[in-house]
């Protein structure tokens, strides 16, 4: 008989990139369960202020990775052990720029990945989540 | 004991920033595939139908390749330019998958390059 | 999953409130069926028409992932069949 997988929210060590908390929103930012983490889509946060960060989108993509690598460690996980990303931009045309800062956090056996572009709110220029296999 | 992770191929173009696949732990998680000639890894733009065909064909040839197959996918998601075009996908979509077929998600979003549809899944490996 | 009948399998368009009231009922009916439940969600992707119903979304949304939500993108992409929201989602069994 297999035993129910157990289920934990995770959250980061950095409180200011805890949006689900600070705004008080109905999610976690990432669960694991079983030999996975799936977290919750993240936007260009200055881990710093916790304010927003719009500038160019090199920039709000830099910030986002930076912070999701923050998430995972958080998380006894790593940008080495994601297996899916989904990065979503505002504007499609971005994505050359998006391209050349991902591969930075990426440079060796990259993950799964699915870009594509949809209204985001708030003026962010991007929305990261990723599925990694846990510690 | 960690998972285990390993890239199963990459798509043949150059520089790519993301391999077609990437088993991890039970599961293969396929890339969003959108069409492209299996040879040369050229885009193959066309009709929603005929983009559909062309991504589902060479998902086949990936699956196998990776020992697993269209009856061991659990999730599909499918974006297109246009959820007008969604009877025209759903034709081709159903000539491929088994009875019955995975979960599915289908929505409308803005793709790269002006490719009308998009598919990404996830499969036991 | 989409605001469908779970007896008639019609469609039962509304507000995104009314919609998302549905949805979460036949989430909750199919995951029980199937040993699990809205409590054991891992990851959910709640699809919307237009982004400008995040908050609408969210009102209806806490009354059912109360304790322990799981993790959650909001996607604002064109639904099936014209529908203001679907929700895509990943349970432990």
């Amino acid at each position: 008989m297999s035993e129910a997988l157990v289920r934990t929210a995770i959250a980061p060590k950095n409180p200011l990139l805890n949006a689900s908390r600070v705004g008080n929103l109905p999610h976690v930012p990432g669960i694991r369960v079983g030999d996975y983490i799936f977290l919750s889509g993240m936007v260009p946060v200055d881990p710093q202020t916790g304010e927003r960060s719009h500038g160019p989108i090199a920039e709000q993509v830099r910030i986002t990775l930076s912070n999701m690598r923050h998430m995972l460690e958080s998380a006894g996980s790593s940008l080495e052990r994601v297996v899916r990303v989904h990065v979503v931009l505002a504007d499609i045309a971005h994505m050359a720029e998006m391209d050349r800062v991902y591969r930075e956090f990426f440079p060796v056996e990259p993950p799964a990945r699915m870009v594509w572009s949809m209204q985001l709110r708030f003026g962010n220029g991007c929305e990261i989540e990723c599925v990694a296999l846990a510690a | 004991m960690s998972a285990r992770r390993e890239i199963i191929s990459w798509p043949l173009h150059a520089g790519a920033p993301a391999p077609e696949a990437v088993r991890g732990g039970d599961f293969l998680f396929v890339s969003g595939l959108t069409a492209t000639d299996p040879q040369s890894g050229m885009r193959m733009p066309g009709t929603t139908a005929s983009e559909t065909r062309q991504i589902l064909t060479n998902l086949k040839q990936l699956l196998e390749r990776a020992g697993s197959s269209f009856d061991k996918i659990v999730k599909v998601n499918v974006l297109l330019h246009s959820m007008l075009e969604a009877p025209n996908m759903n034709d081709v979509y159903v000539q491929f998958f088994p009875d019955p077929p995975p979960a599915r998600t289908v929505c409308g979003a803005r793709l790269p390059d002006g490719m009308k549809v998009m598919i990404e899944c996830t499969a036991l490996a | 999953m989409l605001p469908v009948d779970p007896e008639t399998g019609e469609r039962r368009h509304g507000t995104l409130t009314s919609e998302a009231h549905v949805i979460f009922g036949n989430l909750k009916l199919l995951l029980e069926s199937a040993g699990s439940s809205l409590d054991r969600l891992v990851q959910v992707h709640a699809l919307i028409y237009d982004s400008i119903e995040y908050d609408v979304l969210n009102r209806v949304y806490r009354q059912y992932v109360a304790s322990g939500p799981p993790a959650r993108t909001v996607w604002a992409v064109q639904i099936e069949a014209g529908f203001k929201v679907q929700i895509d989602a990943v349970a432990a069994a």
